[in-house]
């Protein structure tokens, strides 16, 4: 077999290799389209847009180990580029989050798992964009730091700094919150055996 | 660094960001170590270091089952790829052979012939790839637009007029503009603002398709709102296919 042959083969070889691997990661990159947009038909038009993106960059990509990676951060890009256009005159790193506590309940309060579900997905849409995407890449991805940072074009330190505030308001909206309804509720029915 | 944390924990000397990459093994050993001798101390952090644990835990949760996408048809699309990948497997390994076997026989030659003949096989292989491409010739396009920014119509415009102003005499030359998600509002009778422009290159040149993704058609109705194409346009299954599809014939493939 003549070399020029074989290295064909092995590109073609490689295409089918890349497509099933390619398709393989279709469920990973609708979970994490979805929890950074809450909506299956964007989720689905994000997955589409990133695998066309994918097909016509394979060439670029450069280790196949990392192919995972690579594919998530075409489609950090294409969100994000959705977010801007959405967002138009607001700086996405900068939107400040409008935490309602009042209207969330607990999740422990919830007897409902379906319930509990879709607070934690709400809290978690609560979040600003780059927060959310953090904490969602950690959180479910379990990237590492650095790779988070690769990921999303952004110093390592910047991703330690959204995290933490991800986290943080995550935790006023679930928890906090229903310590804050506990205490109230204690303090009305302490007030209530009083009166009786 | 987060100077409303460290005021929480002043009585600690690390940070909230500190404690998220403890708890995400982020620290290096005497990092960890200082973290742990703190979190003794205080029984905030411990707090912290708990619930933190807690929301992972509900993330997790959250997104274990996530709603499917409504188009299961969506889930073949990557693999409307590869019945043209196996056809020119097949090819190829016929191509290979053959070149092998010719190799074989001009091996017997002296230097100058074998070159030969492995520039024969090399072409031979390359050109396997396009050989199950019957219009590879005219070299088509297809131009994806997913965007309803008036920038990238006006763009969108603009290329297909150029495209079709330099190519669109050539024998059998195609032209596809696909819209998919945002970018259906290019082609809707209510929103688009070049209807009449679309209509009049349409008119004039037969060979120019614009169509839209029927997967994005479909959302857009499900979400309620009226959707109503311009005359002509014609709706494919869905971008991924259709794309898929003219790659695989060998058209060029560009997005906007």
């Amino acid at each position: 077999m003549s070399p020029s042959s074989f290295l064909s083969g092995a590109f073609l070889f490689g295409r089918l290799t890349f497509n099933h691997r390619l398709e393989q990661l279709r469920p990973r990159l609708y979970r994490l389209a979805f929890s950074w947009c809450k909506e299956s038909y964007l989720a689905e038009d994000l997955v589409q847009e990133t695998m066309i993106r994918a097909l016509q960059k394979q060439t670029q990509l450069r280790d196949e180990e990392l192919m995972d990676r690579w594919v998530i951060r075409i489609l950090a890009n294409q969100w994000l580029d959705h977010v801007r256009n959405r967002v138009h005159d607001d700086n996405i790193d900068d939107v400040e989050q409008t935490l309602s506590i009042d209207e969330q309940q607990s999740p422990e309060c919830i007897h409902c798992r379906d319930e509990m579900i879709e607070r934690v997905r709400n809290a978690v849409m609560r979040l600003p964009e780059m927060q959310r995407m953090v904490v969602t890449l950690v959180d479910l991805e379990e990237f590492s730091y650095k790779e988070v940072a690769t990921t999303l074009d952004l110093p390592i330190g910047t991703i330690m700094s959204r995290l933490s505030r991800g986290r943080q308001s995550l935790r006023k909206l679930l928890i906090e919150t229903k310590n804050a309804a506990t205490e109230e509720r204690s303090k009305s029915e302490c007030h209530l055996r009083r009166v009786v | 660094m987060n100077y409303a944390q460290q005021n929480k924990y002043q009585d600690t000397p690390i940070s909230v960001e500190e404690v998220n990459a403890f708890i995400d093994d982020e620290l290096i050993h005497e990092d960890r170590q200082r973290v742990r001798e703190q979190v003794k101390k205080n029984p905030e952090l411990t707090q912290l270091i708990c619930d933190i644990d807690q929301i992972q835990d509900w993330i997790k949760e959250a997104y274990e089952v996530v709603p499917e996408p409504k188009n299961p048809k969506t889930r073949w699309r990557v693999h409307a790829l590869l019945p043209g990948a196996l056809a020119a497997m097949t090819l190829l390994t016929v191509g290979v052979l053959a070149g092998w076997f010719v190799g074989k026989m001009s091996s017997t030659d002296a230097g100058g012939g074998h070159a030969a003949t492995m520039l024969q096989a090399r072409n031979q292989a390359q050109n396997v790839e396009y050989a199950t491409a019957p219009t590879a010739v005219a070299r088509n396009v297809i131009l994806r637009l997913g965007s309803d920014s008036p920038q990238k119509f006006r763009e969108t415009l603009n290329r297909v007029e150029h495209v079709m102003k330099t190519s669109a005499h050539q024998p059998g030359f195609q032209m596809e503009v696909l819209a998919n998600s945002d970018g259906l509002n290019f082609l809707r009778a209510d929103t688009s603002p070049y209807a009449k422009q679309i209509e009049a290159l349409m008119k004039k040149y037969p060979n120019l398709h614009f169509m839209v993704c029927g997967t994005s058609l479909k959302n857009l109705q499900e979400s309620g709102q009226k959707a109503e194409l311009l005359p002509n346009v014609s709706v494919t299954s869905s971008a991924v296919e259709q794309v898929a599809q003219r790659i695989r014939e060998g058209w060029s493939y560009s997005a906007i």
